[in-house]
Parts: C-alpha cells; sequence; structure tokens
C-alpha cells in the first residue's frame, strides 16, 4: 500500500486557549513494501503523524491517501483501513485483557468477522512469527514476561494480517535479547510478507540496522528524508535536531581521523567488522 | 463527556471567596444546604437565591461556570418537578383522569427546582473557588477531632488526595487504551446496550491492572519516601483563620437568619 501525505496539520484542541499544534506542513510519501524508519526527539509529532496513518486521529488540515484513497471520506472504510494498517502502540503489553494469549490475540481478526478456523490459523501463524511457543497459548497474558508480552501484543495486530505495520518504539524498555528478537521478526516479515513497516525509534543503531529509509521529524515537520546514508552522513545537522548517528559511525569517524582509510558510509557493526577485517587483512 | 464533570473543577482567582480558609468554606456549604431545607416559603427561597446569587458575583466565577455545573443535573429536576407536579394533592387546577395537576403542585415543584438548583450552584460554587488539594486539606482539618475517637481523618484525607490527583491520568491512560483497542478494530460506540457493554471489556480489564500496578508504584515510592500515615506530618500549607473568616462567619449567620425567618413566616405560605 501506498501511502501518501500532503501538508498534514494536526491541532489538539483549536480553538481553546489549550490548543497546540503538533504536526504541520508535513509532505511525505512511503512506497509499498518500503521499511521506513521515523526518528526524532521527544515531543516531535512522530506519535501524532501516526495515528493518522490509521484514522485514530483525524487531519485539522490536509490530507493522507492510502492506495490513493483519501482516508476518513467515509466511516465504514475507516474500519477496513485499521485492519489494513496495523499500529503498534507503545508499551503495547498493557492493552492485553483476555483470559488467555490465545483469546487476545484472536480480537483483531475477530473484529475483522473472520470464521474460527480462518482466526486459529491465523492466531497459530502470527505466534510462530514472534517467536512464541504454541505452549503458551493457553496461558494467561498476565503471567508471562515483559518481552514476552510484548510480543503477544504484536502477535494481536500480526493476526490482523496487515499490509503497512506501524510500530511505536516496540523495544523500548526490554532487555538485549528481548530488542534483538523483536527486531528480527519485524525485519523478517518486512522480508518474506513484503510488508511495509513503519518503525518508530530512538535507537538509531536499530534504525541503521533494519531500515531502508529514515524520516526525521522536528518540532511537528519533516526535518530531513532520505536512505539510510543520506541521513546518517548528516551527524552536525541531526545533533541540532537533538538526535544523533550510530555509535558505530563516531567509531569509524574517530578512527578515519587517525588515519585508518575507512569509509563514509559506516553505520552497523556488521559494516564496521568488514571495513575492519579487509582494512586488517589489506 | 469527561469533560462535562464540573464538580472538583477549580477556577484559581483572588477573590474574596476564594481566599477563605477552606474549613470555612466547607462549614458554611454545609450550613447553606442544611437552610435551603428549613426555608419553607417561595419569598424565603427568593432571598436565598438574591444571598447566593451575591456570593457567586463576589466570588467573580463567571456564571456561564455555575450554569454548567447545573446543566447535568437537569434530568434529576426535571424527574422530581414531574412528580411533585402530578401527586401532590390539593386544589385542582386541571384534572383528566387520573392525571391532575394542583395549585399546591405547582408550588411545591418551583420550591423543588429551586431548591435543587441552589443546591448545585452553592456546593459548586466551594468546588470552583477551593482547589482539590486544598479541599481535602480542610475536610482533614475538620474531622481531626474526631482522630481521638481513632476515626481516620489524615487516612481518608491522603485517599481522596490520591483519588483527584488520578483522575488526569485515568483520562489520559483510558484514551491510549481506547486508541490501542480500536487500532484492534473495536468499536465502542455502535450497537445496542448489551454489545456496548461487552465492547468495554478490552478496555475496562487493562484500565484495572494498570491501575493496580499504579497503585501498588505509588505505596512503593510512598514508603521510600518515609510516608507512614498522618502521625508527626508536619503540613506545607498552613490552613489558618483569619479576621476574613470571622467576617464570613458573621454575614453568612446574618443572612441566613433573615433567609430563614422570612422563609418560616406563617402569613405567606400561600397554601397549607
Amino acid at each position: 500500500m501506498d501511502i501518501k501525505i500532503e501538508n498534514l496539520e494536526h491541532i489538539y484542541m483549536p480553538g481553546s486557549p489549550l490548543s497546540h499544534t503538533a504536526i504541520k506542513n508535513v509532505n511525505l510519501e512511503i512506497k509499498s513494501g518500503s521499511f521506513v524508519g521515523l526518528i526524532g526527539h521527544t515531543g516531535s509529532g512522530k506519535s501524532t503523524l501516526i495515528q493518522h496513518l490509521n484514522g485514530l486521529l483525524k487531519p485539522t488540515g490536509g490530507k493522507i491517501l492510502i492506495d490513493g484513497k483519501c482516508v476518513g471520506e467515509n466511516k465504514g472504510d475507516l474500519k477496513n483501513l485499521r485492519f489494513n494498517v496495523g499500529l503498534v502502540f507503545q508499551y503495547p503489553e498493557y492493552q492485553l485483557f483476555d483470559e488467555t494469549v490465545y483469546g487476545d490475540i484472536s480480537y483483531g481478526p475477530k473484529n475483522m468477522g473472520l470464521s474460527d478456523r480462518e482466526i486459529r490459523e491465523r492466531v497459530y501463524e502470527s505466534i510462530a512469527y514472534v517467536g512464541l511457543k504454541e505452549e503458551i497459548l493457553d496461558k494467561s497474558p498476565f503471567d508471562l514476561s515483559g518481552g514476552q508480552k510484548r510480543r503477544v501484543a504484536i502477535a494481536g495486530i500480526l493476526a490482523m494480517k496487515p499490509k503497512v505495520l506501524i510500530l511505536d518504539e516496540p523495544t523500548a524498555g526490554l532487555d538485549p535479547k528481548g530488542r534483538e528478537d523483536i527486531l528480527n521478526s519485524i525485519s523478517r516479515l518486512h522480508k518474506e510478507q513484503k510488508l511495509t513497516v513503519i518503525l518508530v525509534s530512538h535507537s538509531m543503531e536499530d534504525v541503521a540496522k533494519i531500515c531502508d529509509r529514515v524520516v526525521v521529524m522536528s518540532d511537528g515537520t519533516v526535518a530531513m528524508e532520505g536512505s539510510v546514508s543520506e541521513i546518517f552522513r548528516r551527524e552536525k545537522e541531526l545533533e541540532n535536531l537533538h538526535l544523533s548517528v550510530p555509535q558505530i559511525t563516531k567509531l569509524a569517524d574517530i578512527l578515519r581521523k587517525k588515519g585508518y582509510p575507512l569509509s563514509n558510509d559506516i553505520y552497523t557493526t556488521d559494516m564496521a567488522y568488514d571495513a575492519i577485517t579487509q582494512l586488517m587483512r589489506g | 463527556m469527561i469533560s462535562d464533570i464540573t464538580l472538583g473543577q477549580y477556577i484559581p482567582g483572588n477573590s474574596v471567596i476564594h481566599r477563605l480558609d477552606p474549613r470555612t468554606k466547607i462549614i458554611l456549604t454545609i450550613s447553606l444546604v442544611v437552610i435551603l431545607f428549613i426555608v419553607n416559603n417561595i419569598v424565603g427561597y427568593l432571598l436565598t437565591g438574591v444571598f447566593i446569587a451575591l456570593l457567586i458575583s463576589s466570588s467573580k466565577i463567571p456564571i456561564k461556570f455555575i450554569l454548567k455545573s447545573i446543566k447535568p443535573i437537569y434530568i434529576f429536576i426535571i424527574f422530581t418537578a414531574v412528580l411533585n407536579l402530578f401527586m401532590t394533592s390539593g386544589t385542582y387546577v386541571f384534572k383528566y383522569g387520573w392525571l391532575h395537576i394542583t395549585y399546591e403542585g405547582i408550588y411545591a415543584t418551583i420550591i423543588m427546582a429551586l431548591r435543587l438548583i441552589y443546591l448545585v450552584a452553592g456546593t459548586s460554587l466551594m468546588t470552583y473557588t477551593t482547589s482539590p488539594i486544598v479541599l481535602t486539606d480542610g475536610i482533614e482539618g475538620l474531622l481531626k477531632p474526631l482522630q481521638k475517637l481513632k476515626f481516620p481523618a489524615h487516612e481518608l484525607a491522603m485517599m481522596m488526595t490520591i483519588a483527584l490527583r488520578f483522575i488526569p491520568t485515568i483520562v489520559e491512560e483510558t484514551d491510549k487504551i481506547m486508541k490501542a483497542q480500536s487500532a484492534r478494530g473495536a468499536d465502542f460506540d455502535t450497537g445496542g446496550l448489551i454489545k456496548k457493554a461487552k465492547s468495554m471489556v478490552p478496555l475496562l480489564i487493562p484500565l484495572f491492572i494498570s491501575s493496580f500496578r499504579r497503585a501498588d508504584e505509588l505505596a512503593l515510592a510512598m514508603e521510600c519516601r518515609g510516608y507512614h500515615g498522618g502521625e508527626g506530618r508536619t503540613k506545607l500549607r498552613q490552613l489558618k483563620i483569619t479576621p476574613l473568616d470571622v467576617k464570613a462567619f458573621l454575614v453568612f449567620g446574618i443572612c441566613s437568619a433573615i433567609c430563614i425567618i422570612v422563609g418560616n413566616l406563617d402569613f405567606i405560605k400561600f397554601f397549607r
């Protein structure tokens, strides 16, 4: 699904003394099948922006076209849109409610009005995708560990088989293993199911590692947009926006300044590893 | 919906009423409620109305807000009015089958409606001019003498403070969970009563769980900061009765005496 955002603007509580412009002049195009990292400091409008993509918030100005169709034009489409654009909120484990993991994951598909068999298939499929075992399905979601809960919540969105998956800081507050697992699942989904993914993150390392494109938001508007290397080459500008480049890029910079001929395009530890081993051999 | 609740909404200001000690305001508000039930005739009510209007104008609270506070109870007013209008026996004005309206009924209706309106206007004047925290301080202060009888005054006040403090947090949380479940296709608006009630489950359960979690964390945080109940605890804001409070008591006493006397003069009673 192609997403096109034109002149999007959102004002919270317009016309009241508390009115606050969260985003303005947002123009963005996200091609079907791309993996976009959305970065920006706290309060830059990332969360407001993503809530527009599945119609949870209505624009106060501008519009969003998904596959050429304007979001929010008629109410019947809205529900369908939400099944097509899966949105995983921050700390999604806090929205778990059912007695069993199975029940919770099947909530979305049930709302879609699918048959029991179809729901069952989808639950098993999505639980496998997030790397959980089937035994877990009969347990109460409240007995699970933090990382497992998070994965159950993500599976709840995946079970709707959305074409676009949006995740708001899916790895916040998890241990390194948990982060790794979740990022790997997302990456695999993107590759295998040609899912369009939008990942909101504060971790430049994660974004560099798994995204193709990066959108940088600042003060409610898109400050930069481009491929991973296009964005992380602009270290100074990023720092002005209270952001940064991956730490490994900084390390490569230091090494380069010390006279080691490393390339300009090092954003992940794997890239650094390759470059350094080549240098040592070479 | 939530923004319609005006009770407990504080409007900052520096009027005479704002500056009164919260204990004074609580006692006088309770007295006002009592007076509203002692006054017994229409002239008394009109007089009380003038008195309340004067109080409102001296508080500098826009009349708009007072009217807003009366709005949620209009159904209640209409309900009692209808009951009074048709159920009171006496001299008939109108009769059709079992349906009848009497002079006494009309009279009782007006008095009851005024009583309810004054009640809400008077009490919301207190909550408009007193911040919730100060109000609970006032309640604690008033209940303190009962502590000798093992009444948990401090604990009660602390509970109220915490409850008030967490209202905005829970509103925010509700909004967040509603959005999260909507993203999974939840529908909170359509359907019949049973369907609507059922659709609330995915909202209420996470809300309860997070409230319990929050209570747990708060208790721990309070203990970490050495909280161990009210004993020996000092206050940031000391409550003090000032000459202003004494004056308020005097003015209130005189005005209410007039209202009560006029409100019970027999010759003004048109009926009964």
